[in-house]
């Protein structure tokens, strides 16, 4: 399954607004069956926050594990703020 | 921009605070009014003009003195913040020449603002919401707040923090959160990223601390400054 991460707008900045968007794609992380990645996309995204990418990529990485996979872009905000998140949290994310 | 001579009511709905305060700015020379014979307050629009555009001290003397300041500065609650927020992402994603480093100053801006909030809620000691004002022309941005500033927010997870200056130095280097045990608290240091990875500069004060931040150095530079209630930033790009 992919997240296209534009659908939430292309400026992704509070964890306010990373908490509603984690929460509004919970009925489609039903549908992921046991075996599928999850891909998030980061195509078209104009400026990303470690709060809002806390919030939304750390959901999705403690549900999913290592099925989860980034679609990065070349943003300078999310090459940043992933690297910050990888810090933080001592694991590298795995590369769509 | 011409003479026109303004009213103290239209001078008041241009910088948007009421007519009192105008009164009192006059009365104490923050911003004197021409007086006319029959003993009129005046204004001229280059005047109002200069005035909003000193967008430091301005907010400066708030996170100061809590003194009166423009609406159009003014986001008293964080929805009005993010509104104004994007405002100023229009605008910087429009400047050709601000391409490498809009979604960064978008996002650094957005990073010390929804702080103010996140770390204030429920606790403003009087009162909420933070001053954002900003120039693209200028390039430059000041963010302000009345909260309780990083020292005391830190407390609640670091008790034996010593003064503002050290409470600085952990907020913008080691992943720590006023609010545990919720994950929170890596915002500062995203802007210190952000600082060390372009050509933005940050100027941080809490309390009686002051960080500058230029380039890429291992070691921050934080100096006494004249105390404050809350906090209050500078944004150069």
């Amino acid at each position: 399954m992919r997240i296209n991460l534009i659908k939430f707008g292309s400026r992704l900045s509070s964890r306010e607004a990373g908490r509603e968007a984690f929460l509004a794609i919970q009925p489609t992380l039903e549908r992921v069956s046991e075996t599928e990645q999850v891909e998030v996309d980061f195509t078209g995204v104009e400026a990303f926050s470690t709060s809002w990418g806390d919030e939304m990529l750390g959901g999705l990485s403690k549900r999913f594990g290592n099925r989860l996979a980034l679609k990065v872009t070349d943003n300078p905000s999310v090459k940043i703020s992933l690297e910050l998140l990888e810090k933080i949290n001592g694991r590298k994310f795995k590369q769509a | 921009m011409d003479k026109k001579r303004l009213t103290i009511s239209e001078a008041a709905e241009i910088i948007g605070v009421s007519v009192d305060t105008l009164r009192r700015w006059d009365a104490n020379g923050k911003l004197p009014a021409v007086h006319s014979t029959g003993g009129h307050r005046f204004y001229t629009e280059l005047q109002l003009q200069i005035f909003l555009s000193d967008l430091i001290k301005n907010g400066w003397e708030w996170a100061k003195n809590a003194s009166d300041i423009s609406r159009q500065m003014y986001c008293e609650r964080l929805p009005i913040f993010q509104a104004r927020l994007d405002k100023l992402g229009d605008q910087l994603f429009a400047v050709p020449e601000l391409a490498a480093v809009a979604s960064l100053i978008y996002t650094a801006c957005g990073e010390m603002g929804n702080n103010s909030f996140d770390h204030n809620i429920g606790n403003w000691p009087d009162v909420p919401g933070v001053y954002f004002a900003y120039d693209v022309t200028k390039r430059l941005v000041v963010l302000a707040d009345r909260g309780r500033g990083v020292l005391a927010t830190l407390r609640n997870v670091r008790p034996s923090l010593a003064d503002d200056a050290e409470a600085l130095d952990v907020a913008f280097t080691e992943t720590i959160s006023g609010r545990a045990p919720e994950s929170r608290g890596n915002g500062l240091k995203l802007v210190r990223r952000i600082v060390a990875e372009s050509s933005i500069t940050v100027e941080f004060q809490s309390g009686s601390a002051k960080l500058y931040l230029r380039g890429d150095t291992p070691n921050l530079r934080i100096e006494p400054a004249e105390p404050i209630q809350g906090c209050f930033a500078v944004i150069r790009f």
